[in-house]
């Protein structure tokens, strides 16, 4: 029982962890929140779910797939709710996304209905450890959420795109004195950010099923998982999120599966009353 | 090479410059001095396209009045802006390399800049050493290097400096003019703001005073030393009977 739920808490954790750090993506580069970033979870689930169910590809890339349309709504996103308002005050660009996540769950539901849906597995069936059983799709988000991360990694930390991205999340003005055009910087940061949490969506699709409010579940949680690693840290938002998805598997379990998301909030403040600044600091630090 | 003709600039309904006419030309070291909210930056900012503005400014022919701050920069019209505005979580490297972008424009692959970083290293070998340090953590004097290190590899047409000594120890701005005048002698004409205004006349060829969103004189930088209204206005009495 035990390792069966650490097994599903890592799995769901490490899912959150990735809806937020693309939330931290977009935080760093923009200084926003982005409020409609659980909705490209459900939009995504709903992408690879036209490409698995109703099109017949395998779910790899149907995953795939799903992922580079949610780069492209990710573009789509910056240019429409962002852009604009790039110079207001940052509750002008708070209550856009929010009408954005509107649009995209009236759009999903519209799109592809009100019942709730599933698509496969990465790998159907389970596996017997310590007699334990584990699903396989369990392992194959781990396995896939790993491969994510340090996908991003690379880009971000290796690349010369990533260190351009990175420059236009550090400085803005600089970057265009620098010769960077930033609505193309900015726009692959929130193409990459919606691309990952899009993946998620397929992830989660067959274990929570695919609804038009998927997000509004999940979004919460990335933000409270934000919150415990410490707001703008990548490696904060994975631990936080972990933390998140073994409080919820595990309270569930032990506790009461009605007060999942109301532990996670008694967590949640916990940690705001004892860590505000949550467990992780960014890695630019005022100097001494 | 840079043609500046009845400019204006404001913010909002504040006009900061009311009819500048500047010019640079090719080798040229030329500094802007002036007291604070002259209007230095403001003529700066208006150059690189950072503030709305009337009139015209000519670079090399092209009209970029208009232009976007990022295809200015393209265009090798770059600034180092006061305050360095360095990218504080990238290394040293990383910060070189961005400065490509303006050189080489926006690629998927850095491609090898090693030569051109080898150039900047060789006018600031303090660079090199830190070359994978992050950014922040370097002093005010290395933070000044980088900045302008990471213009220089934008392969600058001409180079803009807000203010290069700001903030800066006596000892490491004597060392920062000495590589300013050096990149100036490789070729790259400077347009330089600088409240310290002896050294700015003393490395300069030419020089402009602003005043209150106004040029109210210009000359060689030498006769503008001498001048008994410059000395007295931005060169301080105390020190005047010293200056040969």
């Amino acid at each position: 029982m035990v390792i069966q739920l650490l097994v599903s808490g890592i799995a769901v954790g490490i899912v959150y962890g990735l809806i937020a750090m693309g939330m931290v993506l977009i935080f760093r580069t923009v200084g926003i929140m982005n409020f409609a970033q659980g909705d490209f979870l459900m939009f995504g689930g709903y992408f690879a779910y036209t490409f698995n169910q109703v099109l017949g590809l395998p779910i790899v890339p149907a995953l795939i797939l799903a992922s580079l349309c949610m780069g492209a709504i990710g573009i789509l996103f910056m240019r429409t709710s962002y852009w604009a308002l790039r110079g207001a005050q940052a509750k002008a660009i708070i209550v856009s996304a929010m009408g954005a996540s509107i649009v995209l769950k009236e759009g999903a539901r519209l799109l592809w209905g009100s019942i709730p849906l599933s698509l496969d597995k990465v790998k159907e069936g389970s596996v017997t450890i310590a007699g334990a059983t584990i699903q396989w799709q369990y392992a194959a988000i781990i396995a896939i959420a790993f491969l994510l991360m340090l996908l991003v990694y690379v880009l971000l930390e290796k690349t010369f795109i990533g260190y351009i991205m990175q420059a236009t999340a550090q400085d803005q003005y600089m970057s265009s004195l620098s010769g960077i055009p930033v609505v193309v910087s900015i726009g692959m940061t929130f193409a990459l950010s919606a691309a990952i949490t899009g993946i998620c969506g397929g992830l989660l699709a067959p274990i929570f099923f695919l609804s038009n409010t998927m997000g509004a579940t999940a979004g919460p949680k990335a933000f409270a998982a934000i919150v415990i690693g410490g707001f703008g840290s990548v490696p904060g938002a994975i631990i936080g999120g972990l933390i998140v998805g073994l409080v919820e598997q595990f309270g569930g379990a032990y506790i009461s599966s009605t007060y999942q998301l109301v532990l996670i909030y008694v967590v949640l403040i916990i940690f705001l009353m004892f860590r505000p600044k949550g467990l992780f600091q960014e890695k630019i630090q005022e100097k001494a | 090479m840079l043609k500046i003709e009845n400019l204006t600039a404001r913010y909002g309904s504040i006009e900061a410059l009311h009819g500048i006419s500047l010019q640079v030309d090719e080798h040229e070291m030329v500094s802007l001095i002036g007291a604070n909210g002259a209007g230095k930056t403001t003529l700066l900012n208006s150059i690189s396209g950072t503030v709305s503005t009337t009139g015209s400014i000519s670079f090399q022919g092209t009209e970029i009045l208009q232009a976007k701050a990022a295809r200015i920069a393209r265009l090798g019209l770059l600034q180092v802006p006061e305050g360095r505005h360095v990218f504080p979580g990238l290394t040293v490297e990383e910060n070189l390399l961005v400065g490509t972008v303006a050189s080489r424009g926006m690629r998927l692959r850095a491609g090898d800049s090693s030569g051109d970083m080898e150039m900047v290293f060789a006018i600031f070998p303090r660079l090199k050493e830190r070359r994978r340090q992050l950014a922040w953590s370097m002093s005010g004097g290395e933070q000044q290097m980088l900045a302008i290190g990471r213009a220089l590899m934008g392969k600058p047409k001409l180079l803009m400096l807000d203010e290069p000594s700001m903030g800066l120890a006596p000892i490491v701005i004597d060392e920062l003019f000495e590589k300013i005048v050096e990149i100036n002698r490789s070729g790259v004409p400077i347009l330089m703001v600088e409240q310290n205004a002896r050294l700015a006349l003393k490395v300069s060829d030419r020089a402009y005073i602003l005043e209150r969103g106004a040029i109210t004189a210009q000359g060689p930088s030498r006769q503008m030393l001498r001048d008994p209204k410059v000395r007295e206005a931005y060169l301080g009495k105390a020190v005047s009977g010293s200056e040969g």
